[in-house]
């Protein structure tokens, strides 16, 4: 259950942008699939390694934890070919290690992890030996057009600057 | 110097000799004039540049000091709490008694170069009683700021428009009462700045980038998708300034080339060219470069080096911040190296083994340098790195040496 990194891949921030030059063939469009695919596992692992409060979706068992990272990613939503909204999820799958004092300790194959009980939401009530499943989706979001009124709003906000008094000058030409 | 040549401009006492024909006797007192003039100031530092360590972003002090008193000038800003530049700034500008700078430059609208800004002209350059600001002029790239403060609110945090949203309504007033000068740097004008000996020259961005941005109703950029805003921001990167300056008398030339990338520097290049061929110094070889976009390959211009710049005696200014693998890029630095070039930044590794420690020095002049603590204030300590405000001397005879400076004491 160990997610596909690769370490070379690895950057400083958590979103990478692509190379800029586009593929122009079928192996390198593959290729560069894969180093963006590479690129959304490591976001992902970015994501659960950041886990501090998780948010449940339902009660049902076992407790199915979904955990949303946002980001913004142009191309890689066209590799993926999906709309906004969940691009990639992983399963982890953990056992409950110890209750106490409204903490869970839930012990996964990648590490140990700590959550509040408060923030699971839980129907059922969570007992120690429990199998977890840890669903952790990543979600491309992108920035949407705003509407008309929010363009009138924006333009209201910004007439200010639309004055050409405001504007710059071009200074003297060159000799 | 030809017969029938002409200087440039009237500012800084240069005498206007007009073109005329069978002027011999012009062109011989013209020479006698430039040669008693350049004996009598030779061995003099014509100006003072000071690259403050700001993370990776720019903050940059020009100072003519000829000038009585001297003359200063700001190009953008990064002043982050945890660089230390932020109160280093200040300290510097109390120390040496700066009330007001003749120009401001904002090479583009992007937060590594706005950071503070704001704050810094509100608090230090404010209006002295009589209602004039601290500082004369203010230049940018010419591009509506709103627009691109609209662009980054859409991809990025909001807290990044917001800072450039302000800096522009405190500049609001004093644009429309004229109490500043509003100069857009295009590859065609000049600021009319006095600066001492120096001109400023702009060379980017071309007017097609800036138009193409403008061209784009407001509408039409906020009703945009999100893959259409994406492009939008990528574009926008070309509308970074390079700004030249060069001496009026002196063969000195220094470029500051923001965060161009390598197509803007291509078009810039090309600008360059042009203005030569109108200017009496003909050299088209930089002094000093300002390594743009922080060392990443993307503002790296292979022709700029090679062409344009003195080989090892052109001294290239990298400001950047630790631990960011990209800026600088080993592959930038590699490229400098190989061309006998040392890079003077302003944050560098000093690796605890001997190898590597000498490995760097080759890069990095500063490694091993037995540096001060600033006197005031206090500094970022950075694990496995150390840092330094850089000081970059014009001299009069083209000479341009560079000290690591972190001590404020040094008398005035």
């Amino acid at each position: 259950m160990r997610t596909q990194v690769d370490d070379g891949q690895e950057e400083a921030g958590l979103f990478c942008m692509p190379p800029k030059d586009a593929p122009t063939t079928k192996v390198a469009e593959k290729t560069w699939q894969r180093k963006v695919i590479s690129r959304l596992l490591y976001q992902l692992r970015t994501a659960w390694e950041g886990i501090e409060s998780v948010w449940c979706r339902s009660g049902a068992p076992p407790p199915d934890v979904q955990v949303t990272l946002r980001s913004m990613a142009t191309r890689m939503r066209r590799v993926i070919e999906g709309t906004d909204g969940v691009a990639l999820e992983q399963l982890f799958e953990g056992e409950v290690a110890e209750i106490n004092d409204g903490t869970v300790i839930i012990e996964f194959d990648e590490g140990v992890r700590r959550f509040q009980l408060k923030d699971l939401h839980l129907e059922k009530p969570l007992q120690v030996g429990d199998a977890v499943q840890v669903r952790c989706q990543l979600e491309v979001l992108m920035p949407g057009p705003l509407s008309d009124e929010e363009v009138k709003k924006w333009e209201k906000e910004h007439a200010w600057a639309r004055d050409p008094r405001l504007k710059a000058e071009p200074g003297e030409p060159l000799k | 110097m030809g017969q029938g040549s002409s200087t440039e401009g009237g500012a800084g006492g240069t005498p206007q000799v007009k073109r005329r024909r069978g002027g011999a006797r012009g062109a011989f007192f013209c020479f006698l004039w430039r040669a008693v003039k350049r004996w009598f100031s030779r061995g003099r530092v014509v100006a003072r540049l000071r690259f403050f360590y700001s993370g990776k972003g720019d903050t940059i002090l020009i100072e003519d000091p000829l000038s009585q008193p001297s003359k200063w000038g700001l190009i953008d800003c990064c002043l982050t709490e945890r660089s230390g530049a932020n109160k280093r700034i200040r300290d510097f500008i109390d120390q040496r008694g700066i009330t007001k700078l003749e120009f401001v430059c904002l090479t583009h609208p992007d937060k590594d170069h706005y950071t503070g800004m704001r704050d810094l002209l509100a608090e230090r350059f404010r209006d002295d009683p009589s209602g004039r600001p601290g500082f004369g002029q203010f230049w940018d790239s010419g591009v509506d700021f709103e627009l691109l403060a609209a662009v980054a609110k859409r991809v990025g945090p909001k807290k990044r428009s917001r800072a450039i949203d302000e800096l522009y309504r405190q500049l609001e007033p004093l644009l429309l009462r004229k109490a500043v000068r509003h100069y857009a740097l295009q590859p065609d004008s000049r600021p009319p700045v006095d600066f001492g000996g120096f001109v400023f020259r702009g060379l980017s961005p071309q007017r097609n980038w800036v138009d193409c941005f403008q061209a784009r109703h407001a509408r039409q950029i906020l009703q945009a998708s999100g893959d259409d805003i994406r492009q939008i921001r990528e574009e926008s990167n070309n509308l970074s300034a390079v700004l030249v300056m060069t001496h009026k008398e002196h063969p000195v030339s220094i470029v500051l080339g923001g965060d161009a990338s390598k197509q803007l520097w291509e078009e810039a290049l090309q600008t360059w060219n042009r203005v030569l061929g109108d200017m009496i110094i003909k050299d088209p070889r930089f002094g000093a470069v300002k390594v743009s976009h922080h060392g990443s390959t993307n503002g790296l211009h292979h022709g700029l080096y090679r062409k344009y710049c003195k080989g090892p005696r052109t001294k290239t200014i990298l400001t950047v911040g630790p631990n960011d693998p990209k800026h600088p890029d080993p592959i930038v630095l590699s490229f400098l190296n190989g061309l006998g070039m040392r890079v003077y930044a302003t944050c560098w590794p000093t690796d605890p083994h001997e190898e590597a420690v000498a490995s760097t020095q080759s890069l990095f002049p500063f490694v091993g340098e037995e540096l001060a603590p600033p006197a005031t204030g206090r500094w970022p300590q950075i694990p496995g790195h150390d840092w330094a405000d850089i000081e970059l001397e014009v001299w009069s005879d083209g000479r341009i040496t560079v000290t690591p400076e972190r001590s404020l004491l040094r008398p005035v």
